[in-house]
Order: structure tokens, then sequence, then C-alpha cells
């Protein structure tokens, strides 16, 4: 599903423009970033869990330049998805596939 | 452990931000997810854009354990769902770590159990091998040194760089990364952008340089405004808004040890009239600094010599000239200012010819010592400079 029939089915939903549906999306969003930012975690029900992880350094081989070399560090998003969404959709066939 | 909000708290940020009502920012959220779930069901992903995509993917069958009881079974195949982060998202989460870059090591690298940083530029050439010499030979069969013990000698800080790592605070946070923080050789450049949320780090290498080089640009400064002024040579000092300050220097001194001084200071109530000669090195405003104890008085000098005196930032060693002294040095009278006045008003003459666009300071300064020489002066000024000098 794209971006915009997400938006469009959205606005249809709750009865308002899609504009201002686009820019209330936009807004959560943004608030979504924020939080990961600030390394806080959060949950939506029936959606499931963000939060960040740090990716510890790691070493690896380069076979490239035969060597091993080491990975700086990084923080990653992480999601879970909550127990609902995971058994609704465990058995389905999306169209798609 | 990281940190967390609630729900509640989600609702409430989003209800700010939107400025909705929190019954309104519930209730579009969970729409929202039963449409992304809608969608996963019909579709198998769901973008958002600008922070990720939700997708469907599908795990084979395969054999497992049963936990509790032991026993074998398998697991059916089903779909999974998976987020995936998009790079403003991804970029925005990695911040703190984002000016840190893999390094090269050496093919039989020293380091001990627990995985290492190091301070890195890109090393995509082989060039860093050199920093990694010490380490030892019983390292490149067991590269990971699984059987060694680790040993104080192969201890990375050794021959790692440390740099203090603004990293370190954070990483506090979790359990892992403390090792990390022992190892302590994670250079971390950070930009200036905003920093996440709780720690305010900066990097304070980069302060300490823009300071010296600060210092070193006013050292140099300095000195290039006091090799001009030491001479002191047959340039004199030019226009009236340069700070004092600086322009006191040498002139004075060297004044004073070579002239000869005549001893007759003028009367109380009168302006006194010495006769001077130049020496060699002397300027209109050393004279004015060292006689008239106010250097900016120095074209009453050059007016009182208008006949020996053509160009004001020239005087000639030998030259004879009527030093204007004022009657009180911490005031002016009335014609003691218009001297200093018309002075300034012969020198906006000459520099009309030689330096036009500045020329005009010099008609304003006039104004400033007398405001009567302006208008004198009206019918044979720029009127454009006349103008500027008015506008004081």
């Amino acid at each position: 599903m794209t971006y915009s029939e997400l938006i469009d089915q959205l606005a249809e939903e709750l009865d308002l423009t899609k504009k201002e549906t686009k820019s209330l999306v936009k807004e959560v969003i943004s608030e979504f970033t924020t939080l990961l930012g600030e390394e806080t975690g959060f949950t939506i029900p029936d959606l499931g869990t963000f939060k960040t992880r740090v990716k510890e350094v790691q070493k690896v081989y380069s076979p490239h330049h035969e060597k091993y070399m080491l990975v700086p560090p990084k923080r990653i998003v992480e999601f879970s998805p909550g127990k609902s969404l995971k058994n609704n959709l465990k058995f389905v066939k999306p169209a798609n596939e | 452990m990281s940190k967390k909000t609630t729900f509640k708290e989600l609702i409430g940020e989003i209800s700010d931000r939107t400025q909705k009502s929190q019954t309104f920012s519930e209730h579009f959220i969970r729409e929202l997810v039963s449409i992304i779930e809608a969608g996963l069901e019909s579709e198998g992903s769901v973008t958002l854009a600008g922070f990720g995509k939700f997708e469907l993917r599908w795990m084979n069958e395969r054999s497992g354990v049963n936990p509790q009881t032991g026993e074998e079974i398998t697991i059916p195949g089903q779909n999974k769902v998976v987020f995936k982060p998009y790079k403003p998202l991804r970029e925005h989460v990695n911040k703190p770590y984002s000016q840190m870059r893999s390094q090269l090591l050496d093919t039989s690298p020293s380091t001990s159990a627990g995985p290492d940083g190091q301070t890195g530029d890109d090393s995509e050439n082989g060039e860093k091998d050199e920093d990694f010499s010490s380490q030892k030979e019983s390292v490149r069969d067991d590269p990971f040194q699984l059987e060694k013990e680790i040993n104080e000698e192969d201890d990375i800080d050794n021959w790692v760089y440390e740099r203090p790592s603004p990293v370190q605070s954070r990483s506090k946070q979790t359990g892992q990364a403390n090792k990390v923080d022992s190892r302590n050789s994670l250079a971390v450049k950070m930009d200036q952008s905003e920093p996440s949320g709780q720690n305010r780090n900066r990097n304070r290498e980069g302060f300490r340089w823009s300071y010296a080089a600060l210092a070193g640009i006013l050292l140099i400064a300095f000195l290039a405004l006091f090799i001009v002024l030491k001479p002191g040579q047959d340039i004199n000092e030019p226009l009236p808004e340069q700070p004092a300050a600086v322009t006191e220097p040498e002139s004075p001194a060297v004044d004073e040890a070579e002239q000869q001084e005549p001893a007759g200071e003028a009367p109380e109530n009168d302006t006194g009239f010495i006769p001077v000669e130049v020496e060699a090195g002397q300027s209109l405003w050393g004279l004015a600094e060292t006689h008239l104890e106010n250097a900016y008085l120095w074209p009453w000098i050059y007016h009182v010599n208008r006949t020996q005196l053509s160009n004001p930032d020239l005087i000639i060693a030998g030259n004879e000239l009527t030093l204007p002294v004022p009657a009180n040095k911490d005031r002016l009278k009335e014609d003691e200012r218009m001297g200093v006045a018309n002075g300034y008003l012969d020198i906006y003459s000459w520099y009309r010819d030689t330096d036009p666009a500045n020329a005009k300071y010099f008609l304003w300064a006039a104004g400033t010592f007398n405001e009567e020489v302006l208008d004198q002066a009206e019918g044979s000024v720029n009127y454009n400079d006349l103008v500027f000098a008015r506008s004081r």
C-alpha cells in the first residue's frame, strides 16, 4: 500500500480532507522520529513497539581489502510487532505475493 | 535501560503538536493502525513516507523444539511483520555516531575478546597498517583470540590512540555498551547540529583550536599595527575614526628622546606657539601627541604650517614647524578648535585629489571640532561630502 493510498483511506475513514490527514500523519511521524532520536521507546496498541538499540562495534572481514576491520557502533531503530498484529497476519496471503 | 513513554503521553504530545483534542489524536492513531494492518493483509507492505515501511515476510516451515517438553516440533511456515526504517529516520537516530568510520586492521588484530572501537578516518588504503605493527605473532593464528587469555600487553589501550569519547555517558545506559567504554577509544567528531535529548556533549577539541586561531589572528593584527606605527616615519596616522588606543605607541617615546625641547610652554590663557625642528621618524601625529597632548589635533599643526607642508602625510626632517599649543589641553578654546577644524578642512581638500572616497571623513572630522567651518566651507566643497559631514 503506498503512502498516498494510506492517506486516502485514512481521510475517508476519518471524514477529513486529504490535505489535513497528510499533515497530521506527517506530524505523527515527526513525533515518532523525535522520540526515537531521544532514545525514547514507545508502544502503539495493536501495532507494536518502537525502540532504539545500539549496535556494538563489530569486527568483520573485508574480502575486498583482505583484512579485518572494525565497524563503528551504530544506533538503530527496532520494531517488534504487537501480539494481535502478529497473530492476525501470520497466515494471510497478500494479493501481491 | 533506555527511556520509554506511555501511549497516553504520546497522545498528549501529538495533541499538543497538532492542536487537536486528545480524543481525536487517539482515534487518529488507532485508525491509522487499523489501516496499516489492513494494508499489510491485502498487499503485504505499507509505506509511511519519511518514516519507514512495514512489510510481511514469509518464514518457511522449520523444525524446532518445544522448550518445555523438549520434544521436537515443526514450526509452520508463517508471515512475520517487519519494519524497515527509511533514511531520514535512520540518520536522525544514528546522529551521535554519524561521524564514525570503519577502520581497517592488520590481518592479525590483537584485540581482546570484546570488540573494541578505534578512532577512524576513512582508511581505505593500507597506510593504517603501520599503526598496528606492534601486534604479536601468536595472534595471527588465532585472530579472535579464542584460546588466549587477555594479556596486559595486548591491551588495546597501549597502541590505540585514545580520545575522550562523548559517547561514553550515553552508552552508560545500556549494560552491554560499557564494554566499549572501558576501551574508550572511539573518537567522535560530533557535528554541531542538535544533539539528542539527554546529553549535550560537545567536541572539546574543536574549541581549543578555534581559540588558538583567534588569539593568533589577534596577535598578528596587533603586530602588524605595531610595525606600521613604530617606525613612525613620515606616514602620518590616518582617519579620526580609528581607535586611539593602539596608536599611542612609540612615537612619543621616540620623539622625547630625540627632540630638542624648547623650554617654554605657553602662558596659561593663551595659545602658545613653539618652534620645533622635525627629526627623522617623526610625524604630525606624533608631534601632536607629544606637544599638544592630543594626537587628534595634528591637523592643527598642518593648518598652522600650511605654507610649509603640502602632503599631510609627509613631513621632512629638518623642517621647522610651529606647533600651536592649546592654552588648556583639556578644553580647547573656540578659535583653537577652529584651527583644528580648518586643519581638517585643508586635509580634506588635499585628499579630494588623491583619495576622494575617503576625503569626506576629514570634512566630517572638521565639523566635529567646529561646526562653523562647515558653513564657511559651503561654497567650496563637494556637496555630497558636506551632506555626509553634516549628517553625523
